[in-house]
């Protein structure tokens, strides 16, 4: 299994109440920006947080965990690897109204 | 419309009140997300890219003033002030709160919407031709059949697990307008010599990776025979239905597989053996909801159509491409583009959501309808009506002249929003719509059909699309395929790949340059895309795009 898990990963979830994009963050709590989220550094500390997800999911707080792989460590910050992950993490990349102030598509 | 009876009423009521306990339970600690997951799916709930994606069930597309303001409510109160109306004529939310959705369906229940069967491997949301009972062209009015068939596929016991998900589409005029033959049994509804509706069945249609166009299983089946025939069809397939490999798992696969004629004589034996003697109150349900619908139909006098002469430019072009032809002179079937320049496939605000329940209350007798071409139609608007209408909607900007131009691109929501996509939709329809919609300006294009799918499941109907663009995952670059000649019509076809894929600045380009060569080879403006297609084959528009590049 550790072959499997990538090097430079956070760990992710949905915040079971509200359907939120989560992180794991350093200080032991969910975070829901990608910035402080603790980062692993080799397979075991992947492992570790593998595990605290999979707790964290049996507490429910959180729906499903998994390790969101990260470029090397040279890039600006945790970026993911994966262009579905880059996605996830910007959002959709079209404009989405604020609830009741605007009518989407006016002439 | 149909309106529910006390039975229907009670039944959503308890589904939500159900609903709201095990959200309950779930957000204790008493069910686990693995024994919660299927049941948060039979009521719609998603999980999806960002958030929970919550599913309504629209049947047959037909809605009322009344539950449209209480989807624009939703949006505004418990979402992010919009929705998006799918393939399947529904409409979903993307950014519900699970902590909300208990609410969220009592108001649905309250009139007379759920959100249940919009997901798992059940028989999903019955579609149907949105100019249903309007239709200048209809034989039988398909909404009768098509709620018959809501009733009895709704909690069916046997057919609550199938093999994988199963879709029906209902049409009852001489063009499909339901993309009837793309689905796993398509019904036909027409009249026989005497007048009673007859029903040729399909079988085994459908898109995503293996797509097929269904095969006609046996024609003028008459009413009373109906629900039985189908119920032995789905016995049939739910006992041989392939739950070993779930891309191998729809019908279309078990028809190809035995061949049409063994699952016919499957299907056969299976209703031999088959007490169906329950089913004949189904015969009077029928006649009631076809009572009720008739009844429920507004007045329409004959009158006499609009006279345009001195109707401003707009107005004659809105007309002309966006009404069709109503069964009663003097009225008019309304399409409203949710196509605007530039603007996202299906979605509408909440605003705009309370604004076409207005005008429909003042302009269709409060109906309206949702097509799987993700527009809305208005079916009862008197034609002297046609420029307030026109007003209307031109101040909540909806009235894009383009029903049935390639503008009018259907997308599902890709990247953007699904766990499932490989590639986003919505910004290369988007780009695509602001290039054709310069263009249908002087090139008299024609009626095409472009549709987009972010990933190979073709929820965007790519494969039944004159154009076609499907997007994948390329080494972890967005790439798109282009596929050409298919149709959704009557004359049901799947699309075939023009070549290798292209970077997504690439392909307004290479649209460009299908359309180019269209008009090049096509032998009279009325000649449409599909028929030169058809005509001159895959070789001109694949020298165009990839060698004259």
């Amino acid at each position: 299994m550790a072959n499997s898990l990538p090097t430079r990963a956070v760990l992710t979830a949905n915040d079971v109440r509200s359907g939120d994009i989560v992180f794991w963050s350093a200080d032991g709590s969910w975070t829901t920006d990608i910035n402080d989220a603790l980062i692993s550094q080799g397979t075991e500390t992947a492992e570790t947080l593998l595990s605290k997800g999979q707790a964290e999911e049996a507490a429910n707080r959180v729906v499903g965990t998994y390790l969101v792989a990260l470029r090397p460590e040279d890039s600006a910050g945790p970026v993911p690897l994966k262009l579905r992950e880059t996605r996830r993490l910007a959002g959709p990349s079209v404009r989405v109204p604020a609830a009741g102030t605007e009518t989407r598509h006016a002439a | 419309m149909y309106a529910y009876d006390t039975h229907d009423q009670a039944f959503v009521e308890d589904r939500a009140r159900e609903f709201r306990d095990q959200v309950e339970r779930r957000l204790t600690g008493q069910l686990s997300e693995e024994e919660f997951r299927p049941l948060r799916l039979q009521n719609g709930l998603y999980l999806q890219l960002h958030a929970y994606m919550l599913r309504i069930a629209i049947p047959y597309g037909e809605l009322n003033s009344t539950q449209l303001r209480k989807l624009g409510y939703i949006a505004d109160t418990y979402d992010k002030g919009y929705g998006h109306f799918t393939t399947r004529q529904n409409i979903q939310f993307n950014w519900p709160k699970l902590i909300d959705t208990p609410d969220i369906l009592d108001h649905l229940a309250s009139v007379q919407m759920h959100a249940i069967q919009t997901s798992g491997n059940c028989i999903r949301n019955v579609t149907s031709d949105p100019f249903a009972g309007v239709a200048a062209d209809e034989f039988v009015d398909p909404r009768p059949v098509s709620e018959l068939l809501r009733q009895w596929s709704m909690l069916h016991p046997e057919f609550a697990f199938l093999p994988r998900k199963f879709k029906f589409a209902v049409t009852g005029a001489a063009e499909d307008r339901a993309a009837m033959k793309f689905h796993d049994i398509g019904i036909w509804a027409k009249t026989d010599d005497s007048g009673n509706p007859v029903f040729d069945l399909y079988v085994g249609g459908g898109q995503g990776r293996t797509p097929r166009v269904a095969k006609l299983f046996e024609q003028a089946v008459a009413l009373p025979d109906l629900l039985p025939l189908l119920d032995a069809m789905l016995r049939v397939y739910n006992l041989h239905g392939r739950r070993d490999n779930k891309y191998k798992a729809r019908i279309k696969i078990l028809v190809e597989e035995l061949g049409l004629e063994n699952y016919h004589d499957e299907v056969r034996a299976e209703l031999a053996g088959m007490d169906t003697a329950p089913f004949q109150s189904a015969i009077d349900e029928y006649e009631r909801i076809r009572a009720q619908f008739e009844a429920t139909q507004p007045a329409m006098e004959p009158g006499e159509s609009l006279d345009l002469s001195t109707a401003s430019a707009s107005l004659q072009a809105w007309v002309g491409q966006n009404v069709a032809a109503h069964r009663v002179p003097g009225w008019a079937v309304v399409q409203i583009s949710v196509k605007p320049k530039g603007g996202i496939p299906g979605d509408v605000t909440g605003t705009q959501m309370q604004a076409l329940a207005d005008l429909a209350d003042a302009f269709s007798a409060g109906e309206l309808r949702i097509t799987h071409r993700q527009n809305v139609v208005f079916p009862y608007v008197w034609a002297a009506d046609l420029p307030g209408l026109y007003k209307g909607l031109q101040d909540i900007g909806l009235a894009e002249d383009n029903i049935g131009e390639a503008s009018d691109i259907i997308a599902c929501p890709g990247l953007d929003y699904c766990g499932l996509a490989t590639a986003r939709s919505i910004p290369v329809a988007q780009e695509l719509s602001t290039m054709l919609r310069e263009r249908e300006a002087t090139d008299a294009l024609g009626p095409i059909s472009l549709n987009i799918s972010g990933c190979i499941n073709a929820c965007g109907h790519h494969h039944a699309a004159n154009i076609g663009i499907l997007g994948l995952n390329k080494a972890e670059k967005e790439n798109y395929q282009i596929t050409l000649g298919g149709r959704s019509d009557e004359n049901a076809a799947v699309g075939e790949v023009l070549g290798p894929g292209f970077d997504r600045d690439q392909v307004p380009a290479a649209i460009g340059r299908v359309l180019d060569t269209y008009l090049s080879l096509r032998t009279a403006a009325d000649e449409r895309f599909p028929d030169t297609y058809a005509r001159v084959g895959k070789a001109p528009f694949k020298e165009a795009v990839y060698v004259g590049a």
